[in-house]
């Protein structure tokens, strides 16, 4: 399998070389995976089985100077930021250089690793460089709070309980959330944005539009309220709740108000210091 | 140090084939040679045809669809080049020249890649018969103007290191500035010069201490920390000829979020960076976000343009930052002489003497996570502001953003990313801000999330994309919506003008597509 491997990426070297250039039409060559892939096409894959066996070999070997996340200490140095093996193949820099001789825990000539062990040895590593890479939970997230101090602000200052309730039944009742959002920071995540929204690099969030209503008054005319079809600088149009479409060009005449259900939850966000949001989860979390 | 003026510039740009100086000096009218317009960065049009009185009367003239052949990059982002009735379009690995009087394709030219992120190209850059611009595998590319032929390449940075390339690259004198992006694992950012006629690189300058000694080595725990420490360059630079500096606007820090292993100011990530344009050394800094933990950068536009500040004539730089503060410099010493809040913030404790805010470490990120504002997004990114003279107001896409940063790597020793945000609520908003104070003049808020680059012309407007997928004229003094116009897609491409045989267009992109719009014979 290692050999067949390194023969496909010996084959994509070729193919990117002669196609460098290319003016039009791509010839053919490496298969793009995805448009936002990171690092080049011809990286290694990881092989897990091989890196399992690389993590043991690692263990006995590096891991007293390189660390146990290859991250180096002040005896060895941060692996998964050394060029050699950023630019290894399953070997192809890792075996040259370990050829010259480098320390081992055992005392053993490194140049007698075989090239299988060093195969192993890559595929950890480059396990352990993708680990870096991500950017998603790992497990560890878990909010901790006051539940007291949580349920005074609820009563006091965050004017939760002028909306919510927190017994079975009742209307916005806040009883038993936490069967819905078991995990903490998901609950918190709901409190602060019921609306949802998308957060991230690069991206704005976006106003929460779910249940917002628009009543608009045109001179001389009845107000209407409805759901906003449209709502731009010279464009207005609502639907009412028998489903009529009524269309508006804004006019400094024309008066909208808007009516956003979660506006309380938007102006709680500029107030709400980090101890208040954690103190009022770990409080829900008690409403059983 | 040798300098290279307006003048012996000029020579030398026309003895190497015709490209006129209007690239960095002069009113910007006949023609777009740079990603910003001109190297001030102001992206202002002296053009007048298209005004607050008639901008109503706008109307398409022609769409260009793009058409790589391959699906990943076919919707531009950087603002794309005009001169002499051409206009130049990159995406990702690809190329084109289009005939700016009817929107026809010209040529188009493809870069077979290695791979790296395709995430973004950001434009072209042009310097006589030559234009120019970045591929993701990183590789500086210069083509024949006329035909788009390869003229040669240059590899600018390694992605085996998870670099990627997006820049547009900028021609200041004999030097074409090319910025690296890549924060996907811990490496240094760096600018770099090359030669416009052969690629030979000039000189280089990283953004992080390289070695101990160096100029921030002690704003870093180690010389490892440091010199794998980030600070992308992967805004388009600004240029003054007058003080011959080049302004580097940088990137967040690496690690990214997660910070334990770090701690110190972290210079010059998340900088504004003066560098000598004919050496690479650097003049002054001023950091917008010390000991960044937000993932805010400051790979916004340094704009440049001269003022009055408390009664004395200035040269000035003005940054609206990702971390949602204004700051007024001095652009030939870095002084600021202005730094305030352009949206509501909660991440800061004031400012240090020397203009820089404060980061209050109870938003840093962590394992229960942190409510803050800006989002990562920020209160602006990468969408180009624009500064109008006239008016004397500096405008800008604007979000009051909201996010929770949670810590997902707590070892002692965090690499890449070792945390992020989550979801969050903002509003979008246009701002004009007076730069003598940094008080909002006015304030356009938008009915939906918004982020487009902007353009402002003598001729007293706006352009900006606008929700719903418009295009969209506002008064600049006074803010007042004039006319907008419905695309396929959200404003991508920022607006440009240019005149051509009479007529002022509008160029703006989204999704795959350009639009040009003029008004009616």
């Amino acid at each position: 399998m290692l050999r067949s491997f390194a023969t496909a990426i010996s084959a994509a070297a070729i193919l990117m070389t002669q196609g460098l250039h290319a003016q039009t039409n791509r010839p053919p060559g490496p298969v793009r995976t995805s448009g936002d892939s990171i690092g080049p096409y011809d990286k290694q894959i990881v092989d897990d089985a091989a890196a399992a066996r690389g993590r043991t070999l690692f263990a006995a070997e590096c891991v007293d100077c390189h660390g146990p996340l290859a991250r180096g200490s002040e005896k060895g140095a941060n692996l998964i930021r050394s060029e050699v093996v950023l630019k290894d193949r399953v070997g192809s820099e890792l075996g040259p250089f370990l050829k010259k001789g480098h320390p081992l825990q055992s005392n053993k000539n490194s140049a007698d690793l075989t090239s299988d062990q060093v195969a192993d040895i890559s595929h950890f590593l480059k396990q352990r460089i993708n680990d870096a890479l991500k950017r998603s939970p790992t497990g560890i997230n878990k909010v901790t709070g006051n539940v007291a101090a949580g349920k005074a602000y609820f009563n006091g200052d965050g004017k939760c309980a002028s909306c919510h309730a927190i017994t079975e039944g009742s209307p916005h009742t806040l009883f038993a959330i936490s069967a819905r959002y078991p995990d903490s920071v998901n609950l918190q995540q709901a409190m602060l944005f019921p609306g949802g929204g998308r957060g991230g690099r690069g991206f704005s969030a976006g106003p929460s539009a779910g249940g917002v209503t628009i009543t608009v008054t045109a001179p001389g005319e009845p107000a209407v309220t409805g759901t906003p079809v449209q709502l731009d600088d010279f464009d207005v149009q609502l639907r009412d709740s028998d489903g009529k479409v009524y269309k508006w060009s804004r006019t400094p005449a024309l008066k909208i108000v808007k009516h956003d259900p979660l506006a309380a939850h938007h102006e709680l966000l500029d107030r709400l210091t980090n101890d208040n949001v954690h103190d009022l989860v770990v409080y829900l979390e008690t409403l059983k | 140090m040798i300098r290279i003026g307006p003048i012996l510039a000029s020579a030398a740009v026309l003895a190497l084939g015709g490209l006129v100086l209007h690239a960095q000096q002069g009113p910007l009218a006949q023609s777009w040679p740079t990603y910003n317009g001109d190297l001030s960065g102001r992206r202002f049009s002296s053009l007048t045809t298209i005004n607050d009185k008639n901008v109503a009367s706008l109307q398409p003239a022609w769409t260009y669809k793009v058409d790589s052949g391959e699906p990943g990059s076919n919707n531009p982002s950087g603002t794309p080049l005009m001169v002499d009735g051409v206009i130049y379009l990159s995406t990702q690995d690809h190329a084109f020249a289009i005939d700016a009087h009817t929107g026809k394709q010209i040529w188009h030219y493809t870069w077979l890649s290695k791979g790296a992120r395709h995430f973004s190209n950001r434009g072209m850059g042009l310097f006589g018969n030559f234009v120019y611009f970045e591929t993701p595998d990183c590789n500086l590319v210069a083509l024949n103007k006329t035909d788009g032929t390869l003229r040669w390449s240059k590899t600018i940075a390694d992605i085996d290191q998870f670099y990627y390339c997006s820049v547009a690259p900028v021609v200041i004198g004999n030097h074409i500035i090319a910025g690296v992006s890549g924060d996907d694992l811990d490496i240094a950012g760096y600018i770099e010069a090359h030669d416009p006629e052969t690629g030979a690189l000039q000189w280089r300058f990283y953004t992080v201490p390289q070695k101990a000694g160096d100029v921030g080595a002690n704003t870093w725990p180690n010389v490892d920390m440091a010199s794998h420490g980030g600070g992308m360059t992967w805004q388009p630079v600004t240029y003054d000829p007058d003080t011959n500096l080049v302004y580097v606007t940088t990137g967040n820090p690496q690690p990214v979020i997660a910070n334990v292993n770090r701690k110190g100011d972290n210079l010059f990530t998340a900088s504004v960076v003066a560098v000598h344009a004919d050496t690479g050394k650097m003049a002054w800094w001023f950091q917008t976000s010390p000991h960044d933990t937000h993932d805010w950068d400051a790979t916004q536009t340094a704009v440049l343009f001269d003022g009055t500040i408390a009664g004395q004539p200035r040269k000035l730089l003005a940054i609206a930052a990702r971390n949602g503060h204004f700051f007024v410099l001095d652009r030939v010493t870095g002084k600021a002489y202005v730094h305030t809040e352009f949206v509501k913030t909660n991440w800061s404790l004031g400012y240090d003497a020397k203009g820089q805010p404060i980061p209050n470490p109870e938003k840093f990120p962590s394992i229960s996570g942190a409510l803050v504002s800006p989002n990562q997004g920020g209160a602006t990114n990468w969408f180009p502001p624009t500064f109008s003279p006239q008016t004397g107001l500096f405008y800008v896409s604007a979000n009051h953003a909201f996010s929770v940063y949670y810590l997902y790597d707590d070892s002692d020793n965090p690499q890449g990313w070792g945390g992020n945000d989550r979801s969050g609520w903002s509003e979008s908003k246009l701002e004009a801000i007076d730069y003598k104070t940094g008080k909002i003049k006015w304030s356009h808020p938008w009915e939906g999330g918004n982020n487009s680059g902007l353009l402002s012309t003598a001729g007293n407007l706006i352009f900006t994309g606008a929700p719903g997928s418009f295009l969209e004229a506002l008064n600049a003094t006074t803010g007042e919506p004039l006319w907008h116009s419905k695309l396929q897609a959200p404003v991508r491409v920022p607006p440009s003008t240019w005149e051509l045989d009479g007529k002022q267009y509008v160029l703006v992109g989204a999704r795959n597509t350009l639009y040009a719009f003029t008004l009616p014979q």
